[in-house]
């Protein structure tokens, strides 16, 4: 099916399939999760699945970065385990990476 | 306990939204500069942004602009893109059951990483507030179409957003909240696997298939593994 997104029908067959494309990954975990019984071991692999997201989502950053991006990591830890605040944790972060890259270039 | 819905949990959520709305305007904005390049609209690029409401998905959309295919490649890259909220949405049901559907389906709509993230937050700490996930998801709706309509009216005028670290915003808060999940040496198997087997699928894959590869594993391999090996 050929769709020409500089027409208006045409963006608005394009912006409905990416509608409904993203609202269906947003539910359909949720949805079958219905059919599963909540079992001890359903409770562990639900429970570990933040972290292992989180890892999954931090790795490939870490492997692609370079000193500004470890010297952000390292100040988003140091200020969470100081303040506990995530999000003054994450500006943090944020700050020590605008910083490397204004000051250091990296 | 069973989920409700409170005025303080929206605004709540809603406020500690804003501190993370410079982030989510500027990713906004950096979607709009690149919706006005391939000859979008300020109403298409803002239309897309509130029906769609995933920075990333949209950014490889973009990319596939004027290719002959355009259907099939914006609903693939809205599947590899969004992978990972299958696994976002099964994690947070437990912390919604309860909840009337349609409330609980129209809620999803909003969700994203960080209310994601904030909402497994608040299960951990025993909190059943779902307007918290809601509000923060308002507020980054918001900031999302404020970044999207500035970044497509003035793009030109913006400069690098890499310049302030606002693209490690959401790295950093994935972090903070990581640390906050840690509770002993046990949470180290999850978020090792889940990292080595998203780093082979972020070389060899592509797309965000790596977050819904390494999720997966990290976490299954926690639910299998005998309880003596864990403690």
């Amino acid at each position: 099916m050929n769709v020409d997104p500089s027409t208006t029908s045409g963006l608005v067959i394009i912006i409905f399939a990416m509608t409904v494309a993203a609202y269906l990954t947003r539910v359909s975990g949720f949805f079958l999760m219905r059919f599963v019984a909540v079992t001890p071991r359903v409770e562990t692999w639900l429970k570990a699945l933040p972290l292992a997201i989180m890892g999954s989502i931090l790795a490939p950053i870490a492997a692609h970065g370079g000193p500004a991006e470890y010297a952000g990591f390292a100040a988003t830890i140091a200020v969470f385990l100081w303040r506990r605040n995530d999000i003054l944790a994450a500006f943090a972060g944020m700050a020590a990476v605008a910083l490397m890259r204004a000051f250091v270039g990296v | 306990m069973s989920p409700y819905f409170s005025r303080d949990g929206f605004s709540r959520g809603f406020f500690e939204g804003i501190g993370l709305l410079p982030g989510m305007i500027a990713f906004g904005a950096v979607f709009g500069v690149l919706a006005d390049g391939v000859g979008l609209s300020v109403t298409g690029a803002a239309a897309m942004s509130l029906f769609v409401f995933a920075g990333t998905a949209q950014l490889l959309a973009l990319h596939s602009w004027g290719a002959p295919d355009l259907l099939v490649a914006v609903v693939v890259s809205v599947i590899a893109m969004n992978a990972r909220y299958v696994l976002f949405g099964a994690a947070i049901q437990p912390w919604m059951r309860g909840l009337p559907p349609l409330i609980a389906y129209a809620s999803l709509f909003l969700m994203v990483d960080a209310n994601w993230a904030a909402g497994m937050r608040e299960r951990d700490a025993g909190r059943h507030d779902i307007a918290v996930f809601v509000g923060m998801g308002t507020a980054f709706m918001i900031g999302w179409i404020a970044g999207t309509v500035a970044g497509a009216g003035f793009g030109p005028l913006l400069g690098d957003p890499r310049r302030l670290g606002l693209d490690f915003f959401l790295p950093a808060f994935f972090l903070s909240l990581a640390c906050g999940f840690w509770k002993g040496r046990g949470d180290l198997l999850p978020f090792a696997i889940g990292a080595a087997v998203a780093l082979v699928f972020d070389r060899f894959v592509g797309g965000s298939w790596h977050v819904l590869a390494g999720g997966l594993a990290g976490s299954l391999t926690s639910a299998f593994l005998p309880a003596k090996a864990k403690a």
